[in-house]
C-alpha cells in the first residue's frame, strides 16, 4: 500500500515537474497529439520513477519526522521564492507572409526594404542575424525586390509582437499580410517609422488559457519540482556511475550513516534551487557564474567515486585551494563584466603631482561648481556667493547637499559677469592665490583668503578659460588692484 | 612624502610594542601582521581625548604621550624576565623592513580610490584636525565612524593633503594577517606545503573579486572594520583553543577598534558578544574582567557623539538613534555585572547565543509580516548585491553553496565553528533589520550601495568557518 502512494505520489509529481520543465523551455505551448504522446513516454515516466526512486531513498533512510521537517523547511523557503518569481517566457511558432496585394497593377514592381524586425515582449529586442537565419529566413537590411505574385514569408519563433520597420520604394504600396492565418491589407506607406508596423495579434505568443491555468495551478510547486527533478536526474546518473566502476551495490557504497544519502539530496537540491533563483531573478545566464556549482558537484561526485582509504584533510585542502584559485582567476578575468567600475572605479594616477586633496576634488567633480565649493570652503564658509548666470550655466547648479556643507551663507545670481580686464587679471595673478586645471582644460584661480574682508561676498567669474574666485570688493578697490 | 612613511612607520612601531607587551602565547606572525592595526587604534584612543580636551589635535603631544606609553612597556618587556629570542627578533626585524619597503612603494604609486564618501571623511579630518570635534560641518563621527576620520586627520598634522597610502598599508597587513591565521588554523591538513597552498589560495581568492580590489585603496571604513571583525573572532577562536587568557585583551582592542569604525558597528558587536558569550560557558570574573570594561568603553565612545555639535549629524543621523545604542549598551554592561545571579548564570548564559538567535529571528519573521513587499524588495536586492551586481563575481557563488553545504555537518562540535555558524547567518539577518529600521528598503544592488560594502565584513569570516570545517572533516565524516 506504501508503495502503491509512494508510486502514485511520484507520478503525480513527475507529470507536474515534466510539465513544468518543459513551460520553462518553452516547448509545452506548442504541443500537438504527438507532442503529448512523447511527453508522457519521455518525460512524465522517466521523472517519475526518478521521483519514486529518490523518495523511496529518503524513506528508507531517514526517520519520518526529520523527513517531514526537511521537507516542510524546504518546500516552505522554495515556495517564498517561488512566490516572487515572473512567468516564462514562452515562444510560439509563427509564420508571416507579406505578399503583394491584387490591386497593384502588373506593371507595378512590388518592392519595398525591411530597416530592422524587433520582438516587443516585456523587453524589444532586434533580432539577430543567426536566430533569424537559423529559421531559413533571409536577414533584413538587403532590399527586398518582389514580382507581383510573389512574397516575403518570415518563419520565427517568439513571445509578444513582431514590428517590421518598410522602407517603400514608392506610394502607395498596399501589402497582403497573413500572419498566423490572419490576412489583413496594409499600405506600407502609412507605416510609422517611429513605431513600426506590428504584424502579429495581441494573442500571439502568449500562452493560451488552459496552459495559464495550469501554469497557476503548478506555479507554487514547480519550482521546488524544477529544483529536485534535476537533482533527481543528477543523482540517478551519480547512482549509475557507482554501479558500473565499482559493480556494487549503492547502499553499499554509501557511507555507514543512513542520514547520508537525503543529507547529499537536500543540499545539492538547495544548490540547483540557488542556481535556478539566481537564474530567474537576474533574467540572466553568465556561463563563468556556475562554474563554482559545477566545481562542487564535481568535487562531491569525486569524494564518493574514490576509494576512501586515500580521504584526507590534505587531499580537501587541495581540492579547495584548485577551487578558490579557480574562482580567483574567473574574478579577474570576469571582472570586466562590472563595467560600472570602468567609469566609476576612479583608479588613481600615478603622477605624483596629482597627490594633492583638490586633485581628488578635480577628480570626483570635473569642472563642476562642486569642484570650487570643495576646495574653497575655507573662504566660502559664512559668506555669500555672486555667481552669473552664464557661469552657472557652464559649471552646473551646485549640490544643494554641499552648500550646506561647506556652510555658505547665501548664493546670489547675478546677470552678467563684471568686466576683467587684462590689467585686472594680471593683478589677481600676483596675488597670493592658488590655481588649479580640471580635466576640461578649465583653470580656477582662487584669492587667498587674507584678501577678503569680514562680510566680503565671493565672486565667482569668469575670465577667458579660467574661473576666479575673488573678494567682490576687489573689482572695486583701486588700492589693491588698480 | 616621507612624512607619510614615517607616520605610518611609527603607527606601526608602536603597535608592535603594544602586541609585544601583551604577547603571551600568540605566535609571533599574528603580533607582526596584526601590529599596525593596534597602532592606529592607539593613535585614534589618544587623539579622541586630545580632540575632546584641547578641541583640535597635536602632534607634539601625541609623540609625548606614545613615546611615554613605549618608554613605559618597553621598561615592563624588560622587567617582566622574559626575554625576545634572537630568531624573534630577526623577524621583527625583517618584517618591519618589509612594512618599510610596502610603504616606500605605495608612497611612491597611489592607488587611492575615492567616492564623494571619502571626501567627505577628507574634509571632516581636516576640520578635527583643526577644531577638534567643536565644527564638523562635513560630517560626523555619527556617520562615518571615528577610525577613518581620525586616522585621516594625521595627514593636517604632518602637512600632506591625505593619507595616501594608509588604506594599501591597512590592506597588505591585512593580506598577510588573514594568510597567516589561515595557515595557523589549518594545522589538521597536513603538511607545510599544503597547508601554505591553502592559504594563499584562499587570500587570493578573498581578494580577486572587483569590489575588494576596490576595497584594498579605497578610503572608506568597510575594510577596517572587516579587519577588526576578523581580529576579534579569531582572539575568541584562539582563546577557545589555547584558553590563554591574554587572547581577550587582544579581544578587548579588536572589539574597541570594530566599534569604533562605523556608526552601527557597536550593535554588531553586542551580536558577536553575545554569541561568544552563550557559546564560550565564560566564567563571571572573565566576564567582568575582559567583556564589561570593552561594553564600557564603547558605551562611552558612542556617547561621546550624543554631545557633538554638528548640523550635519542631525540631518544623516537620527540622534535618537545614538541615544538608543548607548542605552542598549549600558543596559548590556548592567546584566554583565550582575550574571553572577545564578538563575543568569545557569539558565541564561549556557543558552544566550539560542536566545539570540531565536529573537533575531522573530525580529526578522515581524519585519517580513509587518513590510512584506519592503523586506521582499530589500533580500532580492542583497541577492543580487552578492551574486551579480555588487562587485563580487565569483565569491558568494562559491562560499554560499560551500556555507549552505557545511552548515548541514554535524560532525563538528567546535565552539568557534558554532560562533561562526550563527554568527555568519546572523550578520545576514541584521543588515536586512536595518533597513527595517531605516525604513526605505535597499533598491541600488551595486558596488556603491552600503549594505553591498558591508559584505566585505562577512566574507573572510565565511573563509575561516571554510577553513575550520575542513579541517575537522575525516574519512569517516565523508558525505
Amino acid at each position: 500500500m506504501k508503495k502503491v502512494i509512494f508510486a502514485g505520489l511520484s507520478l503525480c509529481l513527475g507529470g507536474l515537474g515534466t510539465i513544468s520543465i518543459l513551460l520553462h523551455l518553452g516547448i509545452a505551448q506548442n504541443f500537438n497529439l504527438f507532442g503529448k504522446i512523447v511527453l508522457l513516454l519521455f518525460g512524465v515516466v522517466p521523472l517519475s520513477v526518478f521521483l519514486f526512486t529518490s523518495i523511496n531513498i529518503i524513506i528508507s533512510n531517514l526517520a519520518v519526522n526529520r523527513l517531514i521537517v526537511s521537507i516542510v523547511v524546504t518546500w516552505i523557503s522554495l515556495l517564498l521564492i517561488s512566490s516572487i518569481y515572473t512567468l516564462p517566457d514562452p515562444v510560439k511558432h509563427h509564420i508571416i507572409t507579406i505578399a503583394s496585394s491584387s490591386q497593384v497593377g502588373p506593371t507595378k514592381s512590388f518592392s519595398f526594404e525591411i530597416r530592422r524586425i524587433e520582438i516587443r515582449n516585456q523587453i524589444t529586442k532586434q533580432l539577430s542575424p543567426d536566430s533569424f537565419k537559423a529559421l531559413g529566413n533571409k536577414y533584413p537590411g538587403e532590399v527586398y525586390q518582389y514580382s507581383p505574385g510573389t512574397a516575403l514569408s518570415l518563419s520565427l519563433q517568439y513571445s509578444g509582437s513582431l514590428v517590421v520597420f518598410p522602407d517603400s520604394n514608392y506610394c502607395p504600396n498596399i501589402v497582403v499580410i497573413t500572419s498566423d492565418g490572419k490576412t489583413k491589407q496594409q499600405d506600407l506607406c502609412l507605416v510609422n517609422k517611429e513605431s513600426g508596423l506590428i504584424l502579429s495579434n495581441s494573442e500571439s505568443g502568449t500562452i493560451p488559457p488552459r496552459w495559464i491555468f495550469l501554469y497557476r495551478v503548478i506555479k507554487v510547486i514547480d519550482f521546488t519540482l524544477l529544483a529536485y527533478g534535476i537533482f533527481a536526474l543528477i543523482s540517478i546518473f551519480e547512482l549509475l556511475l557507482i554501479l558500473i566502476i565499482q559493480k556494487k551495490p549503492y547502499h553499499i557504497i554509501a557511507d555507514s550513516s543512513p542520514t547520508q544519502f537525503p543529507r547529499i539530496f537536500i543540499n545539492s537540491a538547495f544548490l540547483f534551487a540557488f542556481m535556478i533563483f539566481f537564474i530567474l531573478i537576474t533574467n540572466f545566464v553568465w556561463v563563468p557564474g556556475y562554474l563554482p556549482v559545477l566545481m562542487i558537484l564535481f568535487l562531491d561526485l569525486f569524494f564518493r567515486l574514490s576509494p576512501k582509504q586515500y580521504f584526507s584533510s590534505s587531499l580537501f585542502a587541495v581540492f579547495f585551494s584548485i577551487i578558490f584559485i579557480a574562482g580567483a582567476l574567473i574574478n579577474i578575468i570576469g571582472g570586466k563584466f562590472y563595467e560600472e567600475f570602468d567609469t566609476i572605479g576612479m583608479a588613481w594616477p600615478t603622477n605624483l603631482e596629482e597627490y594633492s586633496f583638490s586633485a581628488i576634488v578635480n577628480r570626483i567633480y570635473k569642472s563642476s561648481l562642486d569642484v570650487v565649493m570643495f576646495g574653497y570652503d575655507n573662504i566660502l564658509f559664512n559668506r555669500e556667493l555672486l555667481i552669473s548666470d552664464q557661469t552657472l550655466e557652464y559649471l552646473g547648479f551646485p549640490d544643494e547637499k554641499l552648500i550646506k556643507r561647506v556652510g555658505i551663507k547665501g548664493v546670489k545670481f547675478l546677470q552678467t559677469d563684471p568686466f576683467i580686464s587684462n590689467t585686472l587679471f594680471n593683478c589677481f595673478q600676483s596675488l597670493i592665490h592658488k590655481t588649479w586645471t580640471d580635466s576640461n582644460g578649465n583653470g580656477y584661480l582662487l584669492v587667498d583668503q587674507k584678501y577678503y574682508s569680514v562680510d566680503d561676498p565671493v565672486r565667482l567669474a569668469q575670465y577667458q578659460n579660467y574661473f576666479l574666485l575673488v573678494p567682490d570688493s576687489l573689482f572695486n578697490d583701486t588700492e589693491i588692484c588698480k | 612624502m616621507i612624512e607619510q612613511i614615517a607616520f605610518l612607520f611609527l603607527i606601526y612601531l608602536s603597535g608592535l610594542i603594544i602586541a609585544l607587551i601583551i604577547k603571551n602565547s600568540q605566535p609571533l606572525g599574528f603580533v607582526l601582521t596584526s601590529a599596525i592595526f593596534w597602532g592606529a587604534l592607539n593613535w585614534v584612543i589618544i587623539n579622541i581625548f586630545i580632540a575632546l580636551i584641547i578641541k583640535k589635535l597635536d602632534m607634539t603631544l601625541y609623540l609625548i604621550i606614545v613615546g611615554i606609553q613605549i618608554t613605559f612597556m618597553s621598561i615592563w618587556i624588560i622587567k617582566r624576565n622574559k626575554p625576545i629570542k634572537k630568531r624573534a627578533v630577526t623577524s621583527i626585524i625583517i618584517f618591519s623592513l618589509i612594512v618599510l619597503s610596502l610603504e616606500l612603494f605605495f608612497s611612491e604609486y597611489n592607488f587611492t580610490n575615492i567616492t564623494p564618501d571619502s571626501l567627505y571623511v577628507l574634509k571632516m579630518s581636516q576640520v578635527i584636525a583643526k577644531t577638534g570635534f567643536t565644527n564638523l560641518r562635513w560630517d560626523s563621527m555619527a556617520s562615518f565612524g571615528y577610525f577613518i576620520g581620525m586616522m585621516q586627520a594625521a595627514a593636517k598634522l604632518i602637512n600632506v593633503d591625505y593619507l595616501y597610502i594608509l588604506q594599501p598599508m591597512f590592506s597588505m597587513s591585512f593580506i598577510f594577517l588573514f594568510g597567516y591565521i589561515l595557515y595557523e588554523l589549518s594545522e589538521d591538513y597536513g603538511s607545510t606545503l599544503v597547508r601554505v597552498l591553502f592559504s594563499f589560495a584562499a587570500t587570493l581568492f578573498l581578494f580577486s573579486s572587483t569590489i575588494m580590489r576596490f576595497e584594498f585603496s579605497y578610503i572608506h571604513s568597510n575594510l577596517i572594520t572587516a579587519i577588526f571583525l576578523f581580529l576579534l573572532i579569531i582572539c575568541y577562536i584562539f582563546w577557545e583553543k589555547t584558553t590563554d587568557q591574554s587572547w581577550l585583551i587582544y579581544a578587548i582592542l579588536s572589539g574597541l577598534g570594530f566599534s569604533l569604525t562605523r556608526t552601527e558597528n557597536p550593535i554588531t558587536l553586542l551580536i558577536f558578544v553575545t554569541l561568544f558569550l552563550g557559546i564560550s560557558r565564560s566564567k563571571y570574573a572573565q566576564r567582568v574582567r575582559y567583556i564589561a570594561p570593552m561594553i564600557g568603553l564603547v558605551a562611552f565612545f558612542e556617547a561621546i557623539l550624543l554631545f557633538i555639535d554638528s548640523p550635519h549629524v542631525k540631518e544623516m543621523i537620527n540622534p535618537s538613534m545614538v541615544f538608543v545604542f548607548v542605552v542598549l549598551l549600558s543596559f548590556y554592561l548592567v546584566f554583565l555585572l550582575i550574571s553572577k545571579f545564578d538563575i543568569i548564570e545557569k539558565w541564561i548564559f549556557p543558552h544566550l547565543h539560542k536566545i539570540l538567535t531565536f529573537f533575531s529571528l522573530t525580529v526578522l519573521f515581524c519585519a517580513i509580516v509587518i513590510k512584506t513587499n519592503h523586506m521582499v524588495v530589500s533580500s532580492i536586492t542583497l541577492f543580487s548585491s552578492a551574486v551579480l551586481q555588487g562587485g563580487w563575481t565569483t565569491c558568494w557563488l562559491i562560499v554560499i553553496p560551500l556555507l549552505a553545504i557545511f552548515s548541514f555537518r554535524k560532525a563538528n562540535t567546535d565552539p568557534s565553528f558554532t560562533l561562526l555558524q550563527f554568527g555568519i547567518p546572523l550578520y545576514f539577518i541584521a543588515i536586512l533589520i536595518m533597513s527595517f529600521i531605516d525604513g526605505h528598503p535597499y533598491t541600488n544592488p551595486r558596488w556603491s550601495s552600503s549594505p553591498n560594502r558591508m559584505f566585505t565584513q562577512i566574507l573572510p569570516l565565511g573563509l575561516l568557518l571554510i577553513t575550520l570545517t575542513l579541517g575537522k572533516i575525516k574519512p569517516k565524516n565523508i558525505s
